[in-house]
């Protein structure tokens, strides 16, 4: 199992309004374990973890409570009117073993060293079809057009992707070329 | 020309206490820099106006910028010289309610400096404190 974001938790028995503002001036936020066919458990973690957790941008979390380790995902986070401080947390609990294959959007970026030759950008696919972990499903995949010459393309297994990803689309097919657009496309058969 | 609504269903309001925080409105949406009110109060469309000017002017060619608020209510005076009485004054010009956290402004296209330089000369036109902020960063 991959290293993650650690947050130590300490349970939460005082619950309501007064208390929760009580436990905010400690220094403390609180924040909800659930889901993954469990009870749901009122926890509360240090509100300095939770700014580095926001600084580093990590979405899943290892949450250690009562001296077990949990996976799970921020699901939510509640700022206040200012967005200077977080003021509670959800976390969803996950199986990191269970698989999925979902759809992942293409992103173009750079401009190819080509256009000033006169190369026309052409994206052929929008998405790739991947199998990964759940909690690892990337956003989108970024694909590096900057070093591309008039008449060079990019395929998908030029892809940079996570070692946890699998591209299931087939290796050969090109997702974006630089075209020369004074050249007649190949007759069809 | 001024920001005003098209029609109204009421030509005058009631004043009204502005009351707790904006709840809605209170986050950078559409650029990189928002300029975040800290009090409560009214912006008149002409103030509005001013800000939009001081702010396009600032960013010509580099940047975009935003208005996140509308001047929705109207407010009456009385003519000078005139007694007290004879029912309510005629409507006079329109103000958009800011509660503490309103995002007023936002810029896009510029950096941190450029966007602090921008909104100090916003802020000068401005009848509440207001405080520079950044988009909420997202966990993902």
């Amino acid at each position: 199992m991959a290293e993650d974001f650690r947050l130590s938790a300490e349970n939460r028995e005082l619950l309501g309004s007064a208390n929760t503002r009580r436990l905010r001036k400690q220094g403390r936020v609180p924040a909800n374990l659930y889901g993954f066919q469990k009870e749901s458990v009122n926890v509360s973690v240090l509100a300095e973890d939770i700014e580095k957790l926001v600084a580093a941008g990590s979405r899943v979390v290892d949450v250690a409570v009562d001296g077990s380790v949990e996976k799970a995902v921020v699901r939510e986070l509640q700022w206040d009117i200012y967005s200077t401080h977080v003021k509670h947390v959800d976390l969803l609990r996950v199986d990191p073993e269970a698989e999925t294959t979902v759809d992942v959007p293409l992103v173009l970026r750079g401009e190819p060293i080509g256009l000033k030759d006169g190369g026309q950008l052409r994206q052929l696919e929008k998405k790739v079809t991947v199998t990964c972990p759940e909690i690892r499903v990337p956003k989108n995949i970024v694909v590096r057009v900057a070093p591309l010459k008039v008449g060079d393309s990019v395929k998908v297994s030029d892809l940079a992707v996570p070692d946890s990803v699998e591209i299931n689309t087939a290796s050969d097919t090109v997702v974006a070329e630089l075209f020369d657009p004074k050249k007649p496309a190949p007759a069809s058969e | 020309m001024a920001l005003m609504p098209k029609r109204v269903k009421h030509r005058k309001s009631q004043r009204r206490r502005i009351k707790g925080n904006a709840h809605k409105g209170n986050t950078v949406v559409f650029g990189e820099w928002g300029l975040q009110s800290m009090q409560q109060g009214h912006v008149s469309a002409q103030t509005i106006e001013a800000c939009r000017i001081a702010a396009t002017q600032y960013v010509r060619g580099v940047g975009k910028v935003y208005i996140r608020i509308f001047p929705q209510k109207s407010v009456t005076s009385r003519p000078l010289e005139t007694r007290m009485g004879k029912g309510k004054g005629e409507p006079d010009r329109w103000v958009a309610i800011v509660k503490p956290g309103t995002v007023l402004f936002e810029l896009a296209g510029v950096d941190r400096d450029g966007a602090r330089d921008c909104f100090n000369r916003v802020a000068h036109k401005l009848p509440v404190k207001v405080r520079l902020v950044g988009r909420r960063p997202v966990v993902e």
